[in-house]
């Protein structure tokens, strides 16, 4: 069959993902490579591209695999027509020593991603389910793409990546150009394109093979080592993977290179791949190199090259004498601070690394990560869906009213050992009661957030409503991405208003924030009582929903609502919240000298989180709310 | 056969008209989007293009309809090695259900042949019904998020693969992908809102003489279709004949050398995310082209279906209300 997809070869600019690519193919225990970034720049075609260049195949992962089909499971076939017990692989076996492929692979579901950790980890498979015991190696090169508007990824499954590179669009004119021109040529002639382009790819093809082959004998030496483990120890990664990765993938840079030993070059080009998604920290800004696209970091590289090679020779025999030597006393002297993570008075350390290596690090742009948060694709968070829809996650014996979907897959592979014993009169395959299972659906629930907003003459003050409605933007950004559902309550002079009932919709609720007047007294407990009654409704719809309140008031309650006592009456209304344990957040934009801490008293009674507007940054923002749906439980 | 109201009765929204054309034309544009109110006949426009397409040649007994000689086949059809019987074919418009189960959309197991012969087969689903074809999704917007990432999956390669429920299977799935949604009702993910090739904002004719054209014919419609449709028969023809040569005009467009630059400059000046925008601007622009009726795609071309590519993909700032598009689009390109 002729292979008629866009030869790699003919791919136009983005030299780190392809480099990445290639250097997992010279070595496959490099670990695979996350590519990350936006919209429509080739990442699946560069990937498709790579199976012509090797003997491995391209395996793909679908998003919608279903987990027997990933780990394997009893062959029901062969149980029914020959009644043996029999394995049969999953993509996990098709997988072994081959590229498994994983488009938009944040979207992949939480249980399909732990059991790809696993596999990755051990290297192999172990199935234990309906009847079967089986293990088989398992080792890939794993190759995903992302693009992190749609969620980020779990820290321990970024970590499974041996390199990671960020993909951004070419920003210059001609190469622009000639993106189009090859890739309207190619359309056009598909044939006649991959014909043109069949030498390059088989000169391509024998580089990988050479270097594939010389991979094997590329010699580490000691300074290597040295620098390799000075490198992550810089860059505060945790455990001591990075060091290994680091040095294999410097191994391919030298072979690919054509070269059987390992420079100081060669590891701090292996640096920018294997770094970005293991550092702990930002690295502070330098002053000279703000993190840059790949195509001028390695420009920026290549200028400084000269120089270094020449500093080599001299430097890393310095290197180690004086690394030893600190080893013993560390956190006894000199007090510059690191610029990178100082763990446990390491800071001596950072100093014979001055000069290249902290530059260096600047160049690799920290990819912004969450330790403490863990936290899904796409929306806020996943439940066991009680209705008949929603992904197809697992199975059950016990049924529900609600859901009743026959699993035909499993059902058939719980019966299959049972087949050779039971009497078959019209069907091929016997089934009993017993046999039957069912789908467990999981589904996406978004939580459901309402806006409070004091819009009272207080708040009219321009500065002070401005903050706050970029507070509420930053959090409404963060809802896209989320697949929140929001409503908007305002409230001013006689009382509250909704002025957005429920929706998934933020374009609308932006529209609405923005024509939002200002003006009057502060009706707080007519907001908040809106606010909860939105909130309740809404609960009694879909009890599933995962609902929050953001109020954002300088607190200045000047109308009631039940009695004569303003403050009281707010006071009442969060207690309310409070006890429907509705989870809260309380953004304060008092701004005066005298403060009333009104809002600060409101947060107490609802248990809410408080923060200043001042203070609010939009990263911020949106990390609490996100930690107030973790608080809620609904994280998974 | 029941008679969907005629493409060229249509009153008005000459854009969503326009864009619908350009796809049937050119299935590797990339689908539509069509953003507007309620009731401003966007489903009437799609289900009207079925009168429209084109018949074409497809390997028998295919579920996947496999066009030989088009490139992509399916294992079964790649396995007869060029010796297929063929039998004609009219394209068609797929409805994709908001509610539609993932199984029912990728293909699930067969249950009849499990059952009584124990044997694994695979049951095609919407997504084999769509190779080739117009997928359609009705409120595109409200579509689950696993029935969204499907769609992605097989819409970026052209192919899906099936590993679930005890099958594992992949077959070709290239459509043209056809939404439409009200944006009140929420968004669209951004990664399948790039995904469309071109995007449509549609309003309700606000012109009174159309308005009222429009009732008129929509009252004769209801009442006997038939005659409506007879009546529209003769438009209707000459556009599929205009659709056709078109189809055969498209890859002897020439392009001059000119135009990929300006592609590519419009690209680098409003920013857009990636490459897709400016290969789309080319391929519409060269689809615009052989429509009406030209050897060479122009730059006038290029500036009128500029709006429809590039309109999703603009960066927007927050509380930004216009899309952002420059008035002047001759002047981006002289800068």
């Amino acid at each position: 069959m002729t292979d008629l997809r866009y030869p790699f070869a003919a791919i136009v600019g983005q030299e780190q993902v392809k480099k990445a690519l290639l250097y997992n193919l010279i070595e496959p225990r490099i670990g695979g490579v996350l590519l990350c970034g936006e919209k429509g720049t080739a990442k699946s075609t560069i990937v498709r591209g790579l199976a012509a260049l090797t003997e491995q195949k391209v395996v793909d992962l679908p998003l919608s695999i279903t987990e027997d089909m990933l780990v394997g499971a009893i062959d029901f076939e062969k149980a029914v027509k020959e009644g043996v017990k029999a394995f049969s692989g999953g993509v996990l076996e098709r997988a072994h020593e081959n590229i498994l492929y994983v488009d938009e692979v944040n979207l992949l579901p939480d249980g399909i991603v732990s059991t790809l950790i696993c596999a990755a980890a051990s290297g192999e498979n172990l199935v234990e389910r309906e009847g079967i015991s089986f293990r088989h190696d398992c080792r890939f090169v794993l190759v995903g793409t992302m693009n992190p508007e749609e969620g980020k990824l779990r820290p321990q499954f970024l970590d499974r990546f041996g390199l990671y590179v960020e993909v951004v669009g070419e920003p210059d004119l001609e190469i622009r150009t000639e993106i189009i021109r090859r890739r309207m040529d190619y359309e056009r002639k598909p044939v006649a394109f991959c014909e043109k382009w069949q030498a390059e790819s088989l000169a391509l093809r024998k580089k990988i093979q050479r270097a594939k082959a010389l991979v094997e004998d590329v010699v580490v030496e000691e300074d290597i080592r040295q620098l390799a483990a000075n490198y992550a120890r810089q860059a505060g990664t945790e455990g001591n993977r990075c060091e290994v990765v680091l040095i294999r993938t410097a191994a391919a840079v030298a072979a690919w290179n054509g070269r059987d030993y390992i420079t100081a070059e060669d590891l701090k080009e292996a640096a920018v791949y294997v770094l970005p998604h293991r550092q702990r920290q930002e690295p502070p800004p330098m002053e000279e190199e703000p993190p840059q696209s790949p195509q001028q970091e390695q420009n920026t590289e290549q200028d400084g090259q000269e120089e270094q090679k020449q500093e080599q020779p001299s430097q890393m025999p310095e290197q180690e004498p004086e690394y030893e030597a600190q080893d013993g006393n560390d956190g006894e002297e000199v007090e510059t601070p690191p610029p990178e993570t100082n763990e446990g008075g390491s800071s001596d350390k950072e100093q014979l690394v001055e000069g290249e290596n902290v530059a260096l690090l600047s160049l690799i742009p920290a990819i912004p990560r969450d330790r403490l948060l863990r936290q899904g694709s796409g929306r806020r968070s996943k439940t066991k869906s009680g209705a008949n829809k929603g992904r197809y996650a697992a199975f059950t014996a016990h049924p529900t009213p609600r859901q009743h979907d026959l699993a035909l897959d499993a059902t058939l592979r719980v019966a299959a050992p049972y087949q050779s014993q039971r009497d078959h009169s019209d069907c091929a395959v016997a089934l009993t009661d017993a046999d039957l299972r069912f789908k467990v659906r999981e589904d996406h629930v978004g939580a459901t957030i309402v806006f409070a907003v004091d819009a009272s003459g207080s708040m009219g003050a321009q500065k002070r409503m401005k903050a706050a409605k970029e507070a509420i933007l930053s959090m409404l950004l963060d809802s896209y991405q989320k697949r929140d559902r929001i409503g908007l309550v305002a409230f001013r002079k006689e009382g509250a208003q909704t002025l957005l009932d429920i929706t998934a919709s933020v374009d609308l609720a932006q529209k609405k924030l923005q024509e939002l007047p200002t003006g009057g007294r502060t009706p707080l407990a007519a907001g908040l009582y809106q606010s909860w009654q939105l909130l309740k409704a809404r609960r009694l719809k879909d009890p599933e929903l995962l609902p929050m309140l953001v109020l954002v008031t300088d607190g200045r309650a000047n109308r009631s609502l039940w009695t004569e006592d303003a403050v009281a009456d707010a006071l009442r209304a969060a207690e309310l919240i409070r006890q429907d344990h509705i989870h809260t957040v309380v953004v304060d934009t008092e701004k005066e000298f005298i403060s009333l801490h009104i809002a600060r008293q409101l947060a107490d009674v609802m248990d809410a989180a408080y923060y200043k507007v001042d203070d609010l940054k939009a990263e911020q923002l949106q990390t609490i709310v996100k930690s107030r749906s973790i608080l809620a439980g609904l994280d998974v | 056969m029941e008679h969907s109201y005629p493409f060229t009765a249509i009153v008005g929204q000459e854009k969503m008209k326009l864009a619908l054309m350009l796809n049937l034309i050119n299935p590797a544009l990339g689908g539509v989007l069509i953003r507007g109110e309620k009731g401003t006949a966007k489903s009437t426009a799609v289900r009207g293009l079925t009168d429209l397409m084109e018949q074409v040649e497809v390997v028998e007994n295919c579920p996947f309809h496999c066009r030989p000689g088009s490139g992509t086949l399916c294992a079964a059809c790649r396995e007869k090695a060029g010796v297929f019987k063929t039998v004609p074919y009219t394209r068609r418009v797929v409805e994709l259900p908001v509610s539609s189960t993932e199984d029912r959309v990728v293909g699930s197991l067969n249950m009849e042949q499990a059952i009584k012969k124990g044997e694994k087969v695979f049951e095609p689903g919407l997504l084999a019904q769509a190779n080739g074809n117009i997928l359609y999704v009705d409120e595109i917007n409200l579509l689950d998020d696993h029935i969204v990432d499907v769609l992605l999956d097989s819409a970026a390669m052209g192919v899906n693969t099936v590993e679930r429920e005890g099958v594992s299977y992949s077959h070709p799935a290239r459509f043209v992908l056809v939404g439409t949604m009200n944006p009140e009702e929420g968004d669209l993910r951004p990664q399948l809102l790039d995904r469309f090739g071109l995007v449509v904002e549609i309003r309700g004719e606000q012109e009174l003489a159309k308005r009222s054209e429009l009732i008129a014919r929509r009252m004769d419609y209801e009442k006997d279709p038939t005659a409506f449709c007879r009546l529209w028969e003769k438009e209707q023809q000459e556009l599929r004949n205009r659709v056709a040569r078109a189809q055969k005009r498209l890859n002897d467009v020439v392009i001059p050398e000119s135009l990929y630059r300006d592609a590519a400059k419009i690209g680098v000046t409003l920013q857009v995310d990636g490459h897709r925008a400016d290969i789309t601007l080319l391929k519409a622009a060269c689809t615009l082209a052989a429509f009406e009726g030209d050897t060479e795609a122009r730059r006038e071309h290029l500036i009128q279906v500029a709006p429809m590519v590039l309109a999703h993909r603009m960066r927007r700032m927050p509380f930004d209300t216009t899309d952002g598009l420059p008035t002047d689009w001759e002047r981006v390109l002289n800068d």
